[in-house]
């Protein structure tokens, strides 16, 4: 269904610097007065991405069946067996085949027929160098874009700095947009308060029933006293009293730019079902709002033990929720301007430990869907830096390959139409937007 | 002469009068005798008296008094022919103002009209004035800031211009003398002071010039652990109580003012257990009794309860502070092995008690004892669950447990151990597995047990030690000895031992350091970390016990700073249960009712006691700041106010007394119990809220009586709601 839009751009690229500002950058037309012109980028392109938190089993979730060290070290969670025929897949269920060697985990059918439909790219052995297996350091890395003494840097996360770079203008929060993991160290700005949200619903202030004329007068003051109020120096308070502010200040505009949503009632009601409802919420909106990045996941992918159920069941949540959300976007004509990218920060071990499950490794397998997603049927085949048999005959880690830095700056130049310099300022490592070919 | 030097006279007079036949000279003979002018001598007033004097500043503006003969109107004066200001003439002496001039000495000539002119050669000093521009300290905890630690005895660089030795540094009214390194920098050791505070500084050079930076240089008590003057303010107790125990409501704030920091302090950290407020959440929500109410049993509830409730607050802040630290949930947990977590939270619960304290379930306190709990969680059924533990078995040992408990709860992600080490320690870990007790057929639940078959004896090499290591205490968990406290095999003993002992530095210090952060602000300095470290491991009886240590903190300098109190952001359970420990409100008609509303707010807001989203506990800081968390919280403040529903019961508590009940009496009094320091915006647009209402759009007065109890409920629900949503509400 997608219709891809072949853009010369790495012949552009090959003749500038990697500035990449000569990119022709649709101009913002007068869509909104809120659309500042500090946003630059190709307008109404966004990108969704999803953390599967807790490092989730990208062997069994983007299956090298064909490869017999996967089997044989995986003697009881390997998927390309059913349980009892030397594997863990439960008897009568079957993968989704990719190419006649890869396959995809048997819950991801919606996923798969978006590999079908040229909509999905899988990228694998994605990490960075030397690779960490603390959750926490991994998940950092991630979120700070740096390598090493992220901690002793500016503070600002990978979102943070594309916001104060593209979204800067203070009174618009909705450049990037946290959908129900909370202010993550991604969204450490400098100069921007980004949206932290999880339920449009909920995004209003309760009334006192008794008293509901002295309510009205209540929020009245309470909007008065913050928009006279002096912001408070220096933090932990003056983002506190930023938020505040803030809180009151979108109420309406969430709330009134949403309204007009149409629920296609097939959101499921998981957490991350929950979570791109919301994320489709916002896009009603998107006119106004100009989101370039929604940042959304759920947890419980540390699948130490009995990994097969707990997996399968992860995996139907992913497949479900994203299912709807692509059909929502097709209907609501805005797949093409969709890019969703599924992370995670680390992959599992090559071989499973005593427990029926796996303990923390490093390349895993990520997810990029979207309408103008380069698939199968593109260069490259839709998959890239597949696992070879030498990857993971002795090694006990699926090896690093891919720096996920790169792909996040293919997304943001190619699919949003930004400059991806400045974001990822590790003095060790510099961003190629060319290193692969996503979109 | 006021002490100042006059140049002499004398050679002055000579000079003055080898002049007269030139100055005199236009006179014919027979013209009356001129009157010429004399100077006797000179002196500065702007500058104090000193070896180099009479002087005055390059930059000019001093005042200078020439004493003389002959002067009259229209004297000007000269120095090195530049003019000077007149501010003053009289026949005998004249004041002038000195122009800017080069560095040395200057002539200074005075011209009468129609009496000549007269000079005195060399005789004033330009001396270029000293320049205070900044300070900093240069060693030290606040090493690069214009601020020093009370303790003093830092080196402190002073960067300015025309520095001389010897260069006196005051600092308030301590005299120092600092070390010229050059005319723009100069260093001094910081002398200690009392309390924190700005001070000014001034330099003074030889000659007694000066430069005063004003309120140049901040003190600060946030690296004292020496124990803070007994005296409590309200503010301070508000403080103590918030961090020691959520918050307090006005009657226990006044009564730690009355009997001061030691006093309240011995309160907060030893006590019994209190059995009355035990029996009452085992009351609402049923004794956990093995096996028959394990699987309904709401331990959420059950501990909101305690949370809001237990009159020993520092039992419940560190219970809370522990479950944070050691992040287990009962989110995927079966439902018949739940009970486990409401056994983690009370080994929480009695780590503060005294080893001879019990609980409801039998269990002995842990004398805070660091050691015990880290044994103690080694073997705690959630624990083994939560880490996979009980699926860690000879020859296929799972890391998990062996990664947490050096990353998370003993020393710090790669502090001390390797990769290796890791592996190891996991293959000591093994021998637990699931148990299903089937004692009582009917009322089967989960449980554990530890097998000797599953557990991998042969030697580890862990830190470089070789030896038999294993778990700390199995008991009761050994199959076939529930006595054992450990497997016979293990006889080098457990991994929590050999890290204390093969890591006592590291391991003292990342507890410490978390404590400080709990207790006192964000990023505590290395120092401060070390001091209470070092006392941590000190071998002794108090050798890994964290109430010296707690109580160390407690009553420092450092946790009155300015650095610690309102510096860290409340999170959700801060907020909430610290809102309703200070107003008593309860948020329901009985208990139950109570708690579960508690419950359910949390788990809007964010932080679900016994649900912390992964091992690492929850997010802290700012982290917790966003617009929808933040409208919660406004959400859960207008759930507690709409309780609020009788003036003679549920306010009256809340009230100042009658008679004392205007508008601002009202804000003032409600500020003070929510513990919230208004801005004069915020109190003014407050205290106008009680008197207005709407009329459509627009706000028009209302009549505000505080004897009408139906304006007292509306209103006081009105200004609580307001109040404690303001800014620094949000700050603990």
């Amino acid at each position: 269904m997608s219709r891809k839009r072949r853009i010369s751009r790495r012949s552009v690229l090959r003749g500038a610097a990697l500035g990449a500002a000569s990119i022709a950058v649709t101009p913002i037309l007068s869509m909104n007065r809120r659309v500042s012109a500090a946003q630059t980028g190709i307008p109404g392109r966004f990108v969704v991405v999803i953390n599967m938190l807790g490092g989730a089993d990208g062997l069994n979730m983007v299956i090298p069946s064909h490869l017999s060290p996967y089997v044989d070290r995986r003697a009881n969670i390997n998927l390309a067996n059913e349980a009892g025929s030397g594997g863990g897949r439960p008897v009568g269920a079957s993968n989704h085949d990719l190419d006649g060697r890869f396959q995809l985990h048997y819950n991801m059918g919606n996923i798969k027929s978006m590999w079908d439909e040229n909509d999905l790219h899988i990228v694998n052995k994605v990490s960075y160098p030397n690779p960490n297996q603390s959750h926490f350091t991994s998940q950092d890395i991630f979120s700070f874009g740096v390598r090493d003494n992220f901690s002793d840097g500016d503070g600002r996360g990978w979102l943070g700095r594309f916001a104060d770079l593209h979204c800067s203008n203070p009174s618009e929060p909705l450049g990037v947009i946290s959908v129900g993991l909370g202010r993550r160290p991604d969204f450490n700005s400098a100069t921007t308060a980004p949206l932290i949200l999880r339920n449009v619903a909920s995004f209003q202030v309760d009334p006192d029933t008794e008293f509901t004329d002295d309510h009205a007068l209540r929020e009245k003051v309470m909007r008065d006293t913050l928009g006279a109020e002096v912001p408070p120096p220096g933090n932990p308070t003056l983002t506190i009293f930023d938020t505040s502010k803030q809180a009151y200040e979108l109420i309406d505009r969430v709330q009134s730019e949403t309204a007009e949503w149409v629920d296609p009632g097939t959101y499921p009601t998981s957490t991350l079902g929950n979570y791109l409802k919301t994320t489709s919420q916002l896009l009603q909106g998107q006119s106004s709002f100009g989101t370039k990045v929604f940042y959304t996941g759920f947890g419980g992918f540390d699948t130490h033990s009995n990994e097969i159920g707990r997996h399968a069941n992860l995996m139907t949540q992913l497949n479900d929720a994203v299912g709807a959300f692509r059909n929502d976007m097709v209907a609501k004509n805005k797949w093409n301007d969709c890019m969703i990218v599924v992370i995670s920060e680390f992959g599992r071990r090559v071989f499973e430990n005593g427990s029926f499950g796996t303990d923390h490794g490093h390349g895993n397998a990520f997810l990029l869907m979207g309408g103008r997603v380069k698939g199968r049927l593109d260069a490259g085949s839709g998959l890239s830096a597949e696992i070879i048999e030498s990857d993971i005959d002795t090694e006990n880690f699926v090896p690093f390959a891919v720096d996920f830095r790169d792909i996040y700056s293919e997304l943001l130049l190619d699919h949003l139409g930004v400059d991806p310099s400045g974001i990822f300022p590790d003095p060790t490592f510099t961003p190629d937007p060319s290193a692969l070919n996503i979109v | 002469m006021g002490g100042r030097r006059q140049f002499g006279v004398t050679a002055i007079l000579a000079v003055a009068l080898l002049g007269l036949p030139a100055c005199g000279g236009g006179g014919g003979g027979g013209a009356p005798p001129t009157l010429q002018v004399i100077l006797n001598a000179l002196e500065v007033l702007t500058q104090p008296a000193g070896p180099s004097s009479p002087f005055g500043s390059t930059v000019g503006g001093d005042r200078v008094r020439i004493t003389g003969q002959n002067f009259a109107t229209g004297t000007t004066a000269t120095f090195n022919g530049v003019a000077a200001g007149i501010e003053s003439i009289a026949p005998t002496a004249i004041v002038v103002v000195s122009p800017a001039g080069a560095e040395g000495a200057a002539d200074v000539a005075v011209t009468v009209p129609g009496a000549g002119s007269a000079t005195l050669t060399g005789v004033f000093q330009f001396i270029a004035p000293p320049v205070i521009l900044s300070i900093a300290a240069l060693t030290g905890p606040t090493s690069g800031e214009n601020r020093a630690p009370i303790a003093g005895n830092e080196t402190m660089e002073v960067r300015g211009q025309n520095l001389r030795a010897p260069l006196v540094v005051r600092v308030g009214t301590t005299n120092i003398t600092a070390t010229v390194v050059d005319p723009n920098t100069a260093t001094f050791a910081v002398p200690s002071q009392s309390n924190e505070g700005a001070l000014d500084i001034m330099v003074t050079t030889p000659e007694g010039m000066s430069s005063t930076l004003t309120r140049g240089l901040l003190y600060t008590q946030e690296f004292s652990l020496d124990r803070q003057n007994d005296s409590l303010t309200v503010e301070r107790a508000t403080h103590l109580y918030r961090r020691a125990g959520f918050g307090a409501p006005p009657d226990v704030i006044n009564a730690a003012v009355a009997q001061g920091l030691t006093a309240t302090i011995n309160q907060l950290t030893t006590f019994t257990n209190d059995s009355a407020v035990e029996v009452e959440a085992d009351e609402a929500y049923g004794r956990l009794v093995l096996p028959t109410n394990l699987g309904t049993r709401p331990n959420k509830e059950w501990w909101i309860h305690l949370l809001q409730h237990n009159p020993n607050p520092l039992q419940e802040r560190l219970a809370f502070f522990l479950h944070d630290h050691f992040a287990t949930s009962e989110r995927d947990m079966a439902s018949t092995f739940r009970w486990t977590l409401n056994r983690q939270v009370n080994s929480f619960r009695r780590f503060t008690l005294a080893t001879t304290d019990t609980l409801n379930n039998g269990d002995a306190g842990l004398g805070w004892s660091w050691r015990q709990i880290l044994i103690e969680m080694g073997r705690d059924r959630a624990m083994l669950d939560w880490l996979d533990g009980r699926v860690s078995q000879r020859g296929r040992p799972n890391e998990n447990y062996a990664r947490e408990l050096w990353e998370l709860f003993m020393l710090g992600e790669g502090v001390g151990y390797t990769e290796q080490d890791v592996q190891e320690a996991a293959r000591a870990f093994t021998g637990f597995y699931w148990f299903n007790d089937r004692t009582d057929t009917t009322n089967a639940f989960l449980d554990i047990a530890y097998r000797l078959t599953r557990h991998d004896a042969e030697e580890k090499t862990i830190f470089g030690v070789t030896g038999f290591f294993g778990y700390d205490n199995i008991a009761p968990f050994l199959e076939g000895d529930p006595a054992a406290t450990t497997d016979s095999r293990d006889t080098d003993g457990g991994i929590v031992a050999l890290t204390l002992q093969e890591r006592p530095q590291e391991a003292s210090e990342f507890i410490c350091r978390k404590l400080a952060q709990f207790f006192l602000y964000d990023a505590p300095h290395e120092s401060v970390v070390d001091e209470l470290a070092t006392a941590l491991r000190a071998p002794g009886p108090n050798q890994w016990n964290l109430k010296p240590i707690v109580e160390m903190i407690l009553r420092s300098k450092a946790m009155y700073s300015s650095a610690a109190m309102k510096s860290q952001v409340k999170s959700p359970v801060d907020y909430t249960i610290g809102f309703l420990r200070s107003t008593g409100i309860d948020l329901g008609e009985n208990v139950t009712q109570s708690a579960s509303r508690v419950r359910i707010l949390l788990g809007e807001i964010g932080q679900l006691p016994l649900e912390p989203p992964d091992v690492n506990g929850w997010p802290s800081g700012l982290l917790w700041m966003g617009a929808q968390s933040m409208l919660e919280r406004v959400n859960f403040l207008r759930d507690a106010i709409l309780t609020l529903d009788d003036v003679s019961a549920d306010i009256d508590p809340l009230l100042p007394p009658a008679g004392q009940r205007s508008p601002a009496q009202l804000v003032d009094h409600l500020a003070s119990i929510l513990g919230v320091q208004l801005s004069g915006n915020a109190r003014t647009q407050f205290i106008n809220y009680v008197t207005s209402q709407l009329s459509g759009d627009t706000v028009v007065a209302f009549a505000f009586d505080p004897a009408n109890d139906a304006h007292l409920r509306m209103k006081t629900r009105g200004l609580i709601w307001m109040i404690a949503q303001f800014y620094d509400g949000h700050l603990n």
